[in-house]
């Protein structure tokens, strides 16, 4: 008993609804294709829908304490486009639904027009004290102010307690994936990485600690034609996490909050309560890696690691260095290397030496050891771009060499010849191609890197200036 | 008014679920009574900071005519779709009333505490009523939708389970819903 009619209009309503309203205009001309009557109509629903008040049928004619249903998830019937939420959020369409909540894309109007992400987080995964911290976060969240941080607007709970966080909508891809469909080149990436690192390090002055940095949380966007990082969703780890002693991955309810591959040794590790920014220093070191080699430190081929092995790995293993780990696939290799402009062997030379270093110092175990600062690590890597000595590379070697060498024989791994032994050999065994050379000029070997030039075994390097 | 119902409901809702429409009228009645009388109950009681809830009330009117034996979920979401609809009744016959004469007696207390409407009054709620109709006129499914969704309090989900579609086809018709509604009574509504 449906009227054919109204099917169709309300379908194409229903499709208009959910766009923006710059959208929706060439939206309405391209269904109604020349016909007049239905875009008269179409138009004309679309103009009430603006007009429909905010609490339209949306509350039960009856005050309503919410013994009905369990709330056992954010109600999405309570959800729609073109809702309001918070007084001041016009729904526009959702953007994504995941284990925490959902983010939706919403319009403010006042006190000014802009389109925002509002994140809801889901019912379940909070409770009164996140919602108090979520009230108590804005304001930090709020001084944040850095072209390389998307803004975080308003951070909240709805008087029925759900929590929300607006923030600024950021259209663009994880930083990975726009570098791959941009082919850009190991160079380019480094810049953009750099701008990323300044992001963090602005965040981490404001005593901000992200906790969850990952290329999905590090979006590229063109700003006058360039690509510019932003990062997105400072503090909601925080703010969805629990305080104190339960600051790590580990939620009472045995949740994981976080994503594994990009978590720093001490943030799984369960008796470590003190994550500092330095955790995000080792995320940051991740992301590097996956940029320079298209792998996570500890990804496998196999999709179904098992987590627990992954997180013991974390805790108790030295990952390949990234010249290492781009060798160990050949078939992999040569998309890696596509997708940076250049040719396997070139890439290889590439990571070999400077890079590798920095990566392996971003992503030390042990915090102390790792840069201290994301500035510290994006200064590194700009001395890299400028032909600079980099510091990641124990430059007066004596104690440094020392001390590592105490640390690997203990571990069972000798060799304190090289200066990290246990790195050479990884990317003597998996590459095949360990030569030590006597000092050859990084710089001139990255210049060179293009040629025949083999700029290998620059980690030995540093050993044998020790000698 | 209970012992009547009760357990008959059970069997009438199965019979129900199962297609028989026949079953349906014959618990309209009951469940009727029912949230009419736990409505005056509550009221009557005058507890203060006490509010009505129908949600409230449509859970207390499912215990008590259902019971508290084993029952699927899938039966408490069929009785709230029904429940919704008669509490649009009774709200709906309580708004007609009001609006015909202020009447004394008992009534009046309960139409007082009723008023809580955030359609805001009497007038909004039959017009809604009346553009309610003439929606299920046009597409039945939608009728039903913001029938079980405003006056039963059913969510996006249990409203996909009892009606057997999609939950995206219930977010669509809900939302669209909302604009024919609206656009229907702004057009015939009092100046």
């Amino acid at each position: 008993m449906t009227d054919q009619h109204w099917d169709r209009l309300k379908e194409l309503l229903h499709r208009a609804m959910q766009l923006t309203p710059e959208q929706r205009h060439p939206f309405v001309e391209e269904v109604c294709a020349g016909d007049a009557a239905l875009q008269v109509e179409l138009q004309s629903l679309l103009a009430v829908n603006e007009q429909v008040p905010l609490d339209f049928l949306k509350a039960s004619p009856l005050a309503d304490d919410g013994m009905g249903a369990p709330k056992d998830e954010i109600d999405s019937a309570m959800l729609e486009c073109g809702q309001i939420f918070a007084q001041r959020y016009k729904l526009i369409r959702m953007l994504g639904e995941g284990g925490m909540g959902q983010v939706w894309l919403a319009e403010q109007n006042a006190p000014v027009r802009r389109q925002v992400a509002l994140k809801l987080i889901k019912a379940g995964m909070y409770d009164a004290t996140v919602v108090q911290r979520f009230r108590s976060e804005r304001q930090s969240l709020a001084i944040m102010d850095h072209p390389a941080i998307a803004k975080v607007f308003d951070a909240g709970a709805t008087p029925l307690g759900q929590p929300y966080l607006v923030m600024e909508y950021v259209p663009g891809l994880p930083i990975t994936e726009y570098c791959d469909q941009h082919k850009l080149t190991i160079a380019q990436r480094l810049q953009l990485f750099i701008q990323a690192c300044e992001g963090v390090q602005h965040a981490h002055q404001k005593a901000i600690i992200h906790r969850d940095l990952k290329p999905a949380n590090i979006l590229v966007i063109e700003v006058d034609g360039r690509p510019t990082p932003r990062i997105i969703d400072f503090g909601l780890a925080k703010a969805i996490g629990h305080e104190s002693s339960e600051q790590n991955a580990f939620t009472r309810f045995g949740l994981f909050l976080g994503t594994p591959g990009y978590m720093s040794p001490e943030h799984v590790d369960p008796t470590v309560n003190d994550v500092d920014t330095r955790s995000d220093v080792y995320s940051l070191g991740v992301v590097l890696y996956v940029l320079l080699t298209g792998l996570q430190p500890f990804g496998t081929n196999r999709a179904d690691q098992p987590v627990h092995e992954l997180l013991r790995k974390l805790r108790e293993e030295d990952p390949p260095s990234p010249s290492a780990k781009v060798s160990t696939d050949r078939e992999t290799l040569a998309t890696t290397a596509q997708a940076r402009g250049t040719e396997p062997p070139q890439l290889v030379s590439l990571l070999r030496g400077d890079l590798d270093w920095i990566a392996m110092k971003a992503l030390e175990r042990d915090r102390a050891r790792r840069y201290g600062t994301p500035l510290e690590l994006a200064a590194d890597l700009q001395r890299y771009l400028d032909h600079e000595p980099i510091l990641a590379r124990p430059a007066s070697a004596g104690p440094d060499l020392l001390r590592r060498g105490a640390r690997h024989r203990s571990a069972g791994t000798s060799g304190a010849l090289c200066g990290d032994p246990r790195r050479a050999i990884s990317g003597m065994r998996v590459s095949g191609k360990f030569e030590p050379r006597s000092q050859s000029c990084s710089k001139w070997g990255r210049l060179e890197g293009i040629s025949s030039y083999r700029h290998s075994g620059d980690i030995s390097r540093g050993s044998q200036r020790t000698q | 008014m209970t012992e009547d119902g009760t357990g008959q409901i059970t069997a009438l809702l199965q019979h129900w679920i199962q297609g028989d429409e026949k079953a349906l009228g014959a618990m309209v009645p009951v469940v009727y009574k029912e949230l009419q009388r736990l409505a005056r109950q509550h009221l009557q009681s005058e507890r203060p900071g006490h509010t009505l809830q129908s949600t409230a009330l449509v859970h207390e009117a499912f215990l008590r005519l259902v019971g508290s034996e084993p029952i699927e979920l899938q039966n408490r979401a069929h009785f709230i779709a029904i429940a919704s609809r008669v509490m649009r009744q009774i709200l709906v016959d309580y708004a007609r009333n009001r609006r015909a004469s202020k009447r004394d007696g008992g009534h009046r207390i309960a139409l007082e505490d009723l008023a809580e409407l955030p359609v805001d009054g009497d007038a909004e709620l039959v017009a809604l009523d009346d553009a309610l109709h003439e929606l299920s006129r046009v597409d039945e499914r939608q009728g039903r939708i913001v029938e079980m969704k405003f006056f039963g309090g059913l969510s996006a989900p249990e409203i996909s389970q009892v009606l057997g579609v999609s939950r995206a086809t219930i977010d669509r018709d809900w939302a669209t819903a909302r604009v024919w509604l609206y656009r229907h009574i702004s057009k015939t509504a009092l100046p």
